[in-house]
């Protein structure tokens, strides 16, 4: 093995450049660039499906994807790290996942798209290493047809549009459903994430299975006062108006109005005008369905909504527990095998699915 | 529920014991932010505090090595307070120390990290592994991103664009590095149908019904061989999204031909019209690593189309929409 530059001309030239390069990332660590290399020479990857002789003792969080290329690299067993939710990484945090990596692993970390950070090492060092990472506080999970690693957005830890406290709503239900994060046994897999507005910055709606998104109701909170200075320091209230989803916003005479009927909490004057903040009345969305990938019957779709407002009282989330636990005990029941939330949702019908879970309640 | 396994041991972990009293303090009294200059983010609280963050961009495919982590837990103790994973695969350097502003920028530069990627620009890249860690991908995904993150590496330090410019690169059907989401994607293709090889579907012993119900556009059919049942797949329903690929171990493959898709106008969340996904703009570009021109020219094309004729604020999804998508196709399609 060995990373001998002169038989890593492909990987090398990934090193150059301008843009942060993870050939450089990856040569400071143990990871086997010649598997890469050799990847991108024949154009196919190195890499196999992932091998059934999994961990034992470790139901979850856990792969060894097998290799084409055996001489170079045997397997590549890895462990899923379920990530603290909003993305919030204390600097001890960073040394401890650099410790672990280097410690037990190839000395690298990656940052999964999903939520989950990754770590690659030897087969003999995974039950250590998820030990160590116990002690620190963290746990392995996200892997196969269960839960998978649970995200939210900054939330209101940093963000002045999230509308309700994102990152405790993901913690919650990551610390309800943690059993189903680390023990796959559903049809298929389940990509969860708490936004805490219609902006959704964290693709609860697009990309996520089962999810909640942060919404308000009843319009706008409107300063006159703000908006007037807003409007003196060259705001532009033509591209504002134009701006709004519902044009609930109009000009007449140069007057900004505003028509509650038409609103539709976009949130758009909130984001391009601070004297408008949402309104009180806040709670969540539930929007489920959502998949990127060409598998399945329905192909990528976005997530559809199926229940638009769920009154949240703020540290009671037991609500979007129940609807969130409902619906897995539904689609655990009648779903086939591999078949996503999307794809279920399409065929089962979403009344019938809002009938099947007893929502509205008491209905 | 009761497991006889030890591990893992049942830690969802936990989010405030990151934060900082700072922000811990301010929890939900943001009230206002702005972009304070490239990679610079200003949030404001209902008293007036501000908190500064920098956004630092990462190596393509989120992958650092302990040498850098350690780097950014550093920079982040030394003049911030707590450090933050972007849902792209991004970092942010949040609550910054103002008078320690230019000196940590200094030592980022030092330290080779580019800041930037914020209002106006091109955005942090997001992609999955491929060749990197992966068994499906069709094509490279991080040397894409690597390639393209160069080329229009200026666009991602100077907020020039009429609108933020985001970039997904997919490496197969499965879409895990997303790319139908935003504004632009880029997504690994297979040309050549699923080859079966019997004697390994027979030998695995999967389930041939299995097989049969997931494929989603029923192509599939049983085929029964002198060893026992295999599968059939039907050239003209086949949509090559692989799904049975993944399920069969080595039983079924994809071929050789590959390249990529490249699609345009998604956006997620009720900004502007709303979200939707992208479509396809060129049904396909080769990709074969590392000669990405042909791809590299045809994403140079769309940007500085809709660079040059969009208004103001304008996504390119938006952008698209109002001068109509055969309008759009032409023009691109003209010049490329």
């Amino acid at each position: 093995m060995g990373n001998n530059k002169n038989s890593l001309d492909l990987c090398w030239r990934l090193a150059d450049g301008r843009s942060p390069s993870h050939v450089k990332e990856l040569e400071q660590s143990r990871y086997p660039l010649s598997m890469y290399d050799h990847g991108l020479r024949t154009n196919r990857s190195a890499f196999g499906p992932d091998s059934s002789s999994s961990i034992e003792d470790l139901p979850g969080g856990v792969g060894v994807r097998s290799s084409r290329l055996p001489d170079c690299q045997l397997e590549s067993p890895y462990i899923r790290v379920l990530a603290p939710v909003g993305g919030w990484l204390h600097p001890d945090t960073l040394d401890a996942l650099a410790d672990c990596a280097d410690r037990f692993g190839e000395g690298h970390i990656h940052l999964a798209t999903g939520g989950a950070i990754e770590i690659y090492l030897p087969r003999e060092q995974v039950l250590p290493a998820v030990k160590e990472l116990n002690r620190l506080g963290l746990d392995v999970g996200s892997t196969g047809d269960g839960i998978r690693c649970i995200v939210s957005c900054c939330g209101q830890a940093r963000c002045d549009a999230a509308l309700v406290d994102a990152n405790a709503i993901a913690h919650f239900l990551g610390e309800r459903f943690i059993v189903e994060q680390q023990y796959p046994s559903f049809p298929h897999k389940v990509k969860t994430a708490v936004a805490g507005c219609p902006n959704d910055c964290v693709r609860a709606g697009a990309q996520k299975d089962h999810s909640f998104i942060g919404v308000f109701r009843g319009g706008p909170l409107i300063a006159q006062d703000a908006l007037e200075r807003w409007l003196e320091e060259g705001g532009n209230p033509v591209a504002l108006a134009q701006g709004c989803l519902g044009q609930a916003l109009t000009l007449r005479q140069g007057e900004i109005c505003f028509d509650a009927e038409r609103c539709s909490s976009c949130m758009n004057c909130i984001n391009n005008c601070p004297a408008f903040r949402p309104g009180k009345e806040r709670g969540v969305a539930w929007v489920a369905g959502g998949k990127y990938g060409s598998r399945g019957p329905q192909g990528p779709m976005p997530g559809l909504v199926l229940i638009p407002f769920i009154p949240v009282t703020p540290g009671d989330y037991s609500v979007i527990g129940d609807i969130y636990e409902a619906f897995l005990e539904l689609w655990d029941a009648h779903g086939r095998e591999k078949e996503r939330i999307g794809d279920f949702i399409c065929r089962w019908g979403p009344e019938r699915v809002l009938a099947d879970i007893g929502w509205p309640r008491g209905a | 529920m009761e497991h006889q396994h030890k591990q893992p041991a049942g830690i969802m972990p936990d989010y405030y014991s990151q934060l900082p009293e700072f922000l811990r303090r301010y929890y939900g009294r943001w009230v206002w932010h702005k972009v304070a200059g490239s990679g610079l983010l200003k949030h404001i609280a209902d008293d007036g505090t501000e908190c500064l963050s920098v956004r630092v961009q990462l190596p393509p495919a989120g992958f650092l090595s302990a040498k850098t982590l350690r780097i950014l837990a550093r920079l982040t103790r030394s003049y911030a307070l707590v450090g933050r994973r972007t849902s792209r695969q991004g970092f942010e350097i949040v609550g910054v120390d103002p008078a320690k502003l230019a000196l940590l920028l200094e030592e980022l530069a030092e330290e080779g990290f580019t800041v930037g990627g914020t209002g106006n620009s091109l955005h942090q890249f997001k992609g999955c592994t491929c060749y990197l860690h992966c068994q499906n991908a069709a094509i490279d995904a991080p040397s894409i991103m690597k390639v393209l993150a160069d080329h229009f590496y200026d666009s991602i330090l100077q907020a020039s664009y009429p609108a933020r410019l985001k970039i997904s690169v997919g490496g197969c059907p499965n879409q895990c590095g997303g790319g139908a989401e935003t504004d632009i994607g880029i997504l690994g293709i297979f040309q050549d149908y699923p080859q079966v090889d019997d004697q390994k579907i027979i030998d695995s012993g999967i389930s041939i019904d299995f097989l049969i119900n997931w494929c989603p556009v029923n192509a599939m059919k049983p085929k029964e061989t002198v060893s026992g049942l295999s599968v059939e797949i039907r050239q003209d329903m086949c949509v090559r999204c692989t799904s049975c690929v993944l399920s069969t171990q080595e039983g079924i493959v994809m071929g050789q031909a590959r390249g990529v898709a490249i699609v345009a106008g998604g956006r997620s969340g009720s900004l502007k019209k709303g979200s939707c996904l992208g479509r396809v703009v060129f049904p396909f570009v080769p990709a074969v690593p590392l000669d990405y021109g042909e791809l590299v020219e045809k994403v140079d094309v769309v940007v500085q189309y809709w660079a040059l004729c969009a208004l103001p604020g304008e996504r390119l999804g938006e952008f698209i929409e109002r001068i109509g998508w055969e309008n759009f196709l032409r023009q691109v399609k003209s010049s490329s």
